[in-house]
Formats: C-alpha cells, structure tokens, sequence
C-alpha cells in the first residue's frame, strides 16, 4: 500500500499510458550522464517552481542530439516525481519506496532516483517557503524608478510561512529586479510594462542582450560590406 | 471592510465559516461550497470591488499585499484555502474555480488556480516539456540556418571584392603568405624548430610586403 500522495495517485492509474510512459522516461535516468542531471535538478531547485522551458533549454545545450531526447525525458520524469514530492512533502525514500512497490522503477533505476531526490531535499530544503515569498507579488512602489527589492526571509518551511509564525531571525534574502519598460508604438499609446525577474531571469536576459547586440553588429557590417561590393 | 472581516479573510481557512456572521447571503453558506481539494495551496487571486472603506493594511490578508489600495485591483498571494469557506456564487473552469463571499457595499471573489502543471496527470506534464524542446529546437534549427546564410554572404562577398579587383586578391595572397612567413620565423627563433628555411622565410616576407605594396598603390591609382 503506497504511503505517499504521489504513490495513491500513481496506483489508480496503474496501466495507463501515462504510468507507462513515466515507468519508461525512469528508466532513462541511468543512461544520462549524472553531471546532467544533478545540473537539471540544482536548477530546478533554485527556480521553483520548475520553468520548463528554462529545464529543457539547460538539457539542450549540454548534450549531443542522440542523448538529447532520452535526457529530456528522463529530467521530465524526475522533475515531475520531484515536484511532486516537494509539494506533499513526502519524503525521497518513501517516495521511491513507493514507486519501488508500484513496479515503476528498479532497483538499479531506484537508488538512482533516490540519489538525485536526496540531492533536491538537500540544495533545496527551503524551496517551498523561497516559491511563497516569491509569490507574494511585487513590491509596494513598484512603479517608482529605481526600486530596490530586497525580500528577506523569515520562515524555513511553507508550514511556518503559513502559520505566521513570529519571526524571529532573517533566514535568506530574495534579490528580485523589478523592471519596468516603456514600450512606444507608432500611432498607439505609449504602454508601461512591469514585471519581476529573479537572478536567473536577469543571467537570462543579459545573455539574450549579449547575443542581440553581436547579430546586431554582425548585421551592420554584412550591410556595409555588401553595399560597397554592390557599388559599380 | 471592518477589522473582524479582514482578520477573517486573512486566515483563509476554516475561520471563513467561523468568523463570519454579517455577510448578506449568509443563508446561502452550505449552497455552493467549492470541491477544491483542501490538501494544499495554490496561488489565490483576489479581486476587491466596491469597497466603502480603506483597508487596514495591517490586517491579515493585507498585510501579505498591503499595494492594495483601490478597488477592483488584483493581487496574488498563496494561502491556504479550505473547502468548509462559504461561498455564496461558485464557478468551476478547467482552469480555476472562483467564488465569491461578500456582504452589503463589498464582495471578495477569491479564485483558486487548479493544481501546478507538475502536479497534473504525467501526460499533460510531459506534452508540456515536448512543446518546449520542440520549440528550443527549431529555435536553434533557425539560428543555424541564419549563421550559415551569413557565412555564403560573407564568401559571396570575398569572391565579389576579388573578381572586381585583382589587386584585393594579390593583397590577401600577400597578408596571407607574411602571416605564414612569420609564424615560421617566430617558431624558428621561440622555440627553434624549422618550418621554412630561415632566409627563405626572411626573402618571401620582404617579397609578399613588396607586392602588397605594389596591389596597394595600383588599388589607389
């Protein structure tokens, strides 16, 4: 009898295409290359919850095109069994205890699995709690320039961020950039967009801003270049 | 919206059936109660709208979004939201379920975002994650497409510049063969090793400079 959320709901689609799916995307685990994998999950331990797109982009880039797709099924199985637990707040070993009984993983497949959770529940024990201050919205004065938010942390666990406990020590800061973009049309009004990003989103942007600007450059001296061939 | 409301909504739970007597449709509590799973949060949102008095920022709920200022504008926060709330008006989507609680000159409608992606069925999950990597892929399939299209310009146009004037030519040759020429000499002399004769190397350089200088006052000419 599965203990764990996870395991119960799992039981009741024993059979399914999507039990058998997850129980062959499992079994990938083992012909990934760990470094692959503990890099998936530290990442998705530091966005919670997890940006699929962000996941795969990380998979993508690492590897050749024939590990590509059995890599991306594995982290979408262990990402999937992960959040799950995360958000019950099982534990790693119950949880593949769990899958063990339901025959979706082997041994082998097993203590893999529980490597790779133990290491989550360690990078990120906190996780819960960091996606519930991130949550909360953006910062009072938003819409001045030049707003500063720093969010500090008072609770370890989603339970006490819940419960209001009292805080007592300041146990993480949360840098978030809140940025604000003036987007001009022509023949519309001028649009004030606001958002939030964290410091991957920032890593991310930078980047994109890094590669724009090169194209950017690289496409004004093919202009140039081909205007002068093109002169008589 | 007075303290004892405020402090109610702010402990999103099982004091929303308790502490609430004052509500307009409180006859209605047991009509239309959400069948939200009441296992675990999501995120909430909440809409204030037709309020007749500021809100205590301090309170409960508020003090989680103490921007809310005006009527009808959004916020987001987590919660625990439990199944015993009294609804007065309940909306089930395939996205949300919403309802709504309110008592004469306010109304809170509260809607609750179903489960996480990675909480749903594995199948929904994983389509999600063939999307992205289809997508990424023919993100990059596209970005190559573009550089190689930028490298037959860049070659069409070398062979342009060259077939225009044989003096560019000439001068590339020449840059190319005192390039060669000096790696030569500086292998010979850093780490002694012989790639072409040393005067050989020394006669090519000045011969290569010489005819660049020549494709170079032709090119003016």
């Amino acid at each position: 009898m599965p203990k764990t959320d996870l395991g119960r709901s799992l039981e009741k689609r024993k059979g399914s295409e999507g039990f058998k799916e997850l129980t062959a995307d499992l079994a990938k685990l083992l012909l990934v290359p760990r470094a692959v994998l503990e890099s998936v999950v530290e990442k998705a331990v530091r966005t919670y919850p997890t940006r699929v797109k962000e996941m795969v982009e990380g998979i993508v880039d690492q590897l050749k095109e024939v590990e590509r797709d059995a890599a991306v099924d594995a982290a979408s199985a262990l990402i999937y069994v992960w959040q799950r637990s995360v958000f019950e707040g099982d534990s790693s070993e119950e949880v593949v205890a769990d899958l063990k009984e339901l025959e979706l993983v082997d041994s082998q497949v097993g203590s893999t699995l529980l490597s790779l959770l133990s290491l989550a529940a360690k990078e990120g024990a906190d996780t819960r709690a960091i996606a519930a201050y991130k949550a909360l919205g953006p910062p009072t004065f938003l819409d001045i320039s030049g707003t500063v938010d720093l969010r500090c942390r008072f609770h370890h666990t989603l339970d006490e961020f819940h419960a209001y406990k009292d805080p007592a020590d300041v146990v993480g800061l949360i840098p978030t950039v809140s940025v604000a973009l003036r987007v001009v049309e022509p023949g519309q009004e001028e649009k004030r967009i606001v958002f939030q990003m964290d410091d991957e989103g920032v890593v991310r942007m930078c980047r994109f801003l890094e590669v724009t600007t090169k194209q950017l450059a690289r496409a004004k001296i093919l202009q140039s270049k081909l205007m002068e061939v093109s002169k008589p | 919206m007075t303290e004892k409301s405020a402090k109610f909504v702010g402990k999103l739970g099982r004091r929303l059936a308790t502490n609430i007597t004052d509500w307009k449709y409180s006859a209605d509590r047991t009509a239309a109660l959400p069948s939200v799973e009441a296992d675990e949060p999501e995120i909430l949102t909440v809409e204030l709208q037709g309020l007749d008095s500021p809100i205590d920022a301090t309170e409960g709920l508020f003090a989680w979004s103490s921007h809310v200022d005006a009527p009808g504008r959004q916020v987001r926060l987590s919660s625990f939201y439990s199944p015993s709330a009294i609804a007065i008006r309940h909306l089930r989507t395939e996205e949300s379920e919403e309802a709504w609680v309110g008592r004469t000159g306010a109304t809170l409608r509260v809607t609750q975002h179903h489960h996480p992606l990675a909480l749903q069925d594995y199948e929904k999950w994983k389509e999600v994650v063939q999307q992205a990597r289809d997508v990424i892929l023919k993100e990059m399939e596209r970005q190559h497409q573009e550089t190689r299209r930028e490298i037959v310009l860049s070659r069409r146009d070398i062979l342009n510049a060259v077939k225009s004037s044989p003096a560019e030519y000439v001068q590339v040759v020449s840059e190319l063969g005192i390039a060669v020429c000096l790696f030569s000499l500086l292998l010979r002399w850093g780490l002694k090793i012989e790639l072409i004769n040393t005067p050989f190397a020394i006669f090519l350089s000045f011969s290569f400079a010489f005819y660049w200088l020549m494709a170079w006052l032709k090119k003016r000419a």
